[in-house]
């Protein structure tokens, strides 16, 4: 009678699962081809025209040997910008590839910047195409621009191309300082999918500096780039840009910013302060009358970075708390109040927590209206970070 | 050392819970959206689960199974009856993890030829028998545990706590959908019942440990789609590997890969049981594993997936639902209560039967 050893059939199972996997799985490497016939794109600009036409501009690696051999990476003359045109993002794509003859690879986009020829566009018509690509990661950043996006998507720093990674990192800090929230793909879909819908979305700048051509330099870089301010996007359409104080309110009300800078006047002297964001407290109660009401409770850590006229710090920290309610104020009523919308997140707080009444029934915009909120703020002076 | 056909109960256990999160990745496509109603059903389905459970856990335990119990035709009958239902399952698994891999990953060979290659794989392991199948699916779940950690340790999602909206009467149809869903994916009952025979364990740990882990790795699943992705599982197709996808490191930019290699590891060890069990149905007082049974079974059910995936058959439908419903009472409730019952029916019987020896011989 043959003899089975447990531990052979076991090995024999391992490796026919592995065998299965490994064949369906490979089985989509039958198909090869060069790195030279392939276009990975890292960043994508999408402006319209008149006639809704898109200009797509993709920041591409395309490999190029270096001179004299070595190996390629993704710097330098490896980053180009391609421009095309199409009645759709997936057509743009289509025209791409048989523009260039190589294939399209577009599951390492980093950055999807949209031009401002999109402001009077649903933005969702345009996103649709990413959202619905599972190649593409639902994480990707989304920011509006000044201008052309292609402009920010070919900008060049002195090194070469500004390549997604860096504009990424321009997102996030902005985001960590309360200029912006950093908006993606999953982000935006679900904002857009909630009853009125608002939300920040970070805007790029490309500006030329003011400099007489004759002053330019060889190789000297005449744009700035960056993110320095956001814009409200409500209903899927971009609605208006904000001032720094109301997008710095939004950060901070909705717990996005992790760090504000500011430079307060204090008895007539300009004192420069950082404050660290500790904790935001967002509690819902119902007032003595039966409406709900908000109180966020704002808890941090400020250090005095620059004072010159040595001004106490109780005044610095009490005009540091003023500075923040400010922008507190002026951020709900630019979207409680103005256009009214649930950015500061207002009615789903006040669903979510209260139930009952407020869980169906009433709309949100209803709720927004008889929420009061009010704001506490207060720091602690801190030396040592 | 021979292969003694025999699989403890944690091996077991794992065995079956690579079976229902195996049915939840790829049955679950997040068409109602999510909120708070997902997870009381869950909970309900969970206990009534433990109830039912009560008959076939006993039969487990007392060494019999329903096809030893019932006699020669009735056996037979019943036998048949577990193969096809196995083979409606396998079939349906092979055809939405075809359709998984198409969408998710159009890049791979053609839906026919995944089957064909599942098939042939989870048939080979079949024919092994179920210890190494048990065995291998340690390691698949040793794998799965790994992945888990590791996608947790790196995911850049954020919960975000107002997705949980208090439940509402509006939830309730959504509530008894998803009751509905998960009551008809309990086919563990049958899996139990007919792996019963080759079970060398305490059949009440497995079935305790099965329910505890299945509650709490469904719950935890759809407390993190509702805090993590949101509405957009409705965009999404396959949310539990959206969830692994919304991970990245510096070298390791898409866990898809990962992602799908213990997954089709896991559709491979699903599919030799269910190949197993069903073999078994056809030919059960053979050598377990028989080869000509599990071609026949393994043909069948790829033939099965095939054509399932061609013409869009829908295992979601409403007679999908009523038919894994009745094989699970039936097969899962039913037969190993009647089986119980008429086994102790037979034990009165006989002692009755050694009573009146015993006066007579007095």
């Amino acid at each position: 009678m043959r003899v089975r050893s447990p531990i052979r059939m076991l090995k024999r199972c391992l490796a026919a699962l592995c065998a299965a996997a490994a064949i369906v799985l490979l089985s989509g490497c039958t198909k090869t081809a060069d790195m030279n016939l392939r276009l990975v794109v890292h960043a994508v600009g999408i402006d319209v025209d008149e006639d809704g036409i898109y200009t797509v501009s993709a920041q591409v690696f395309s490999a190029q040997p270096p001179d004299g051999g070595g190996p390629v990476d993704a710097t330098g003359n490896n980053i180009l910008t391609m421009v095309v045109y199409g009645r759709s993002v997936a057509e743009a794509k289509k025209s791409l590839e048989l523009q260039t003859g190589k294939e399209v690879l577009v599951g390492n986009i980093e950055l999807i910047v949209l031009g401002s020829s999109m402001a009077d566009q649903d933005i969702s018509r345009v996103l649709s195409y990413f959202w619905e690509n599972r190649e593409i990661y639902m994480g990707v950043n989304v920011a509006f621009c000044r201008g052309m996006a292609v402009d920010v998507v070919s900008a060049q720093f002195e090194h070469g191309t500004a390549t997604s990674e860096l504009l990424n990192q321009m997102i996030l800090s902005a985001g960590d300082m309360g200029i912006t929230i950093p908006a993606s793909l999953i982000s935006i879909s679900n904002h857009l999918n909630e009853e009125s819908s608002g939300f920040l979305m970070p805007v790029f700048t490309a500006e030329k500096a003011e400099l007489p051509i004759e002053d330019a330099g060889e190789g000297m870089y005449d744009k700035a780039i960056g993110v320095f301010d956001s814009v409200l996007v409500v209903n899927g359409k971009l609605q208006e840009y904000l001032s720094s104080r109301e997008s710095v309110g939004v950060s901070v009300m909705t717990k996005s910013a992790k760090r504000l800078e500011w430079v307060l006047e204090v008895d007539g002297e300009r004192t420069a302060v950082e404050v660290k964001i500790g904790r935001v407290k967002r509690e819902v109660s119902i007032d003595g009358n039966g409406l709900p009401q908000l109180n966020i409770m704002i808890t941090g850590t400020l250090k005095v970075t620059d004072n010159p006229a040595a001004v106490s710090e109780e005044k610095i920290v009490s005009a540091a708390q003023d500075e923040l309610l400010e922008c507190c104020r002026a951020a709900y009523l630019k979207t409680a109040v103005s256009c009214p919308c649930d950015v500061l997140e207002i009615g789903r707080l006040v669903r979510s927590r209260l139930g009952g009444d407020y869980a169906e029934g009433e709309s949100i915009s209803d709720i927004i209206a008889d929420t009061t909120v009010s704001v506490d703020a207060s720091f602690q002076i801190y030396d040592r970070w | 050392m021979q292969n003694s056909h025999r699989i403890s109960s944690l091996q077991l256990f794992i065995l079956l819970l690579l079976a229902r999160v195996m049915h939840t990745m790829i049955y679950y496509h997040g068409d109602e959206g999510v909120g708070l109603w997902m997870m009381p059903p869950v909970l309900a389905v969970t206990a009534i689960e433990a109830v039912i459970a009560i008959p076939v856990v006993k039969l487990a335990n007392s060494g019999e199974s329903v096809t030893s119990t019932l006699g020669s035709r009735l056996g037979k009958a019943a036998a048949i009856c577990y193969s096809a239902f196995f083979i409606y399952i396998w079939s349906g698994t092979l055809s939405y993890f075809a359709e998984f891999m198409h969408s998710e990953f159009w890049r791979v060979g053609a839906p026919a030829v995944v089957i064909l290659i599942l098939c042939a794989a989870a048939g080979y392991c079949a024919h092994l028998g179920i210890e190494p199948v048990a065995r291998a699916a340690s390691v698949v779940a040793v794998a799965f545990f790994v992945l888990i950690i590791t996608v947790a340790l790196v995911s850049e999602a954020e919960v975000d706590p107002l997705n949980f909206e208090p439940l509402s009467n509006s939830d309730v149809p959504d509530m008894l959908k998803m009751f509905v869903q998960d009551l008809s994916s309990s086919w563990w009952l049958p899996m139990l019942a007919a792996l019963s025979p080759h079970l060398g364990g305490n059949a009440v740990k497995t079935a305790a440990s099965y329910l505890i882990s299945k509650l709490l790795l469904i719950e935890l699943l759809m407390f993190l789609l509702i805090g993590a992705l949101g509405d957009f599982v409705r965009v999404i197709g396959y949310p539990i590997l959206a969830l692994g996808a919304y991970a990245r490191t510096d070298f390791i930019r898409h866990f898809d890969a990962v992602n799908m290699f213990v997954w089709s590891l896991n559709c491979v060890i699903v599919g030799a049981v269910y190949t197993f069990i069903a073999s078994r149905g056809i030919s059960p007082k053979t050598k377990p594993g028989r080869i000509t049974s599990v071609i026949i079974v393994s043909v069948v059910a790829a033939a099965g997936g095939i054509t399932s995936y061609y013409l869009n058959v829908d295992y979601r439908s409403d007679t999908a639902y009523i038919i894994k419903l009745l094989g699970i009472v039936v097969l899962g409730v039913i037969l190993p209560a009647v089986c119980l019952l008429a086994k102790r029916f037979r034990l009165k019987k006989e002692e009755s039967k050694c009573g009146c020896a015993r006066r007579y011989e007095c």
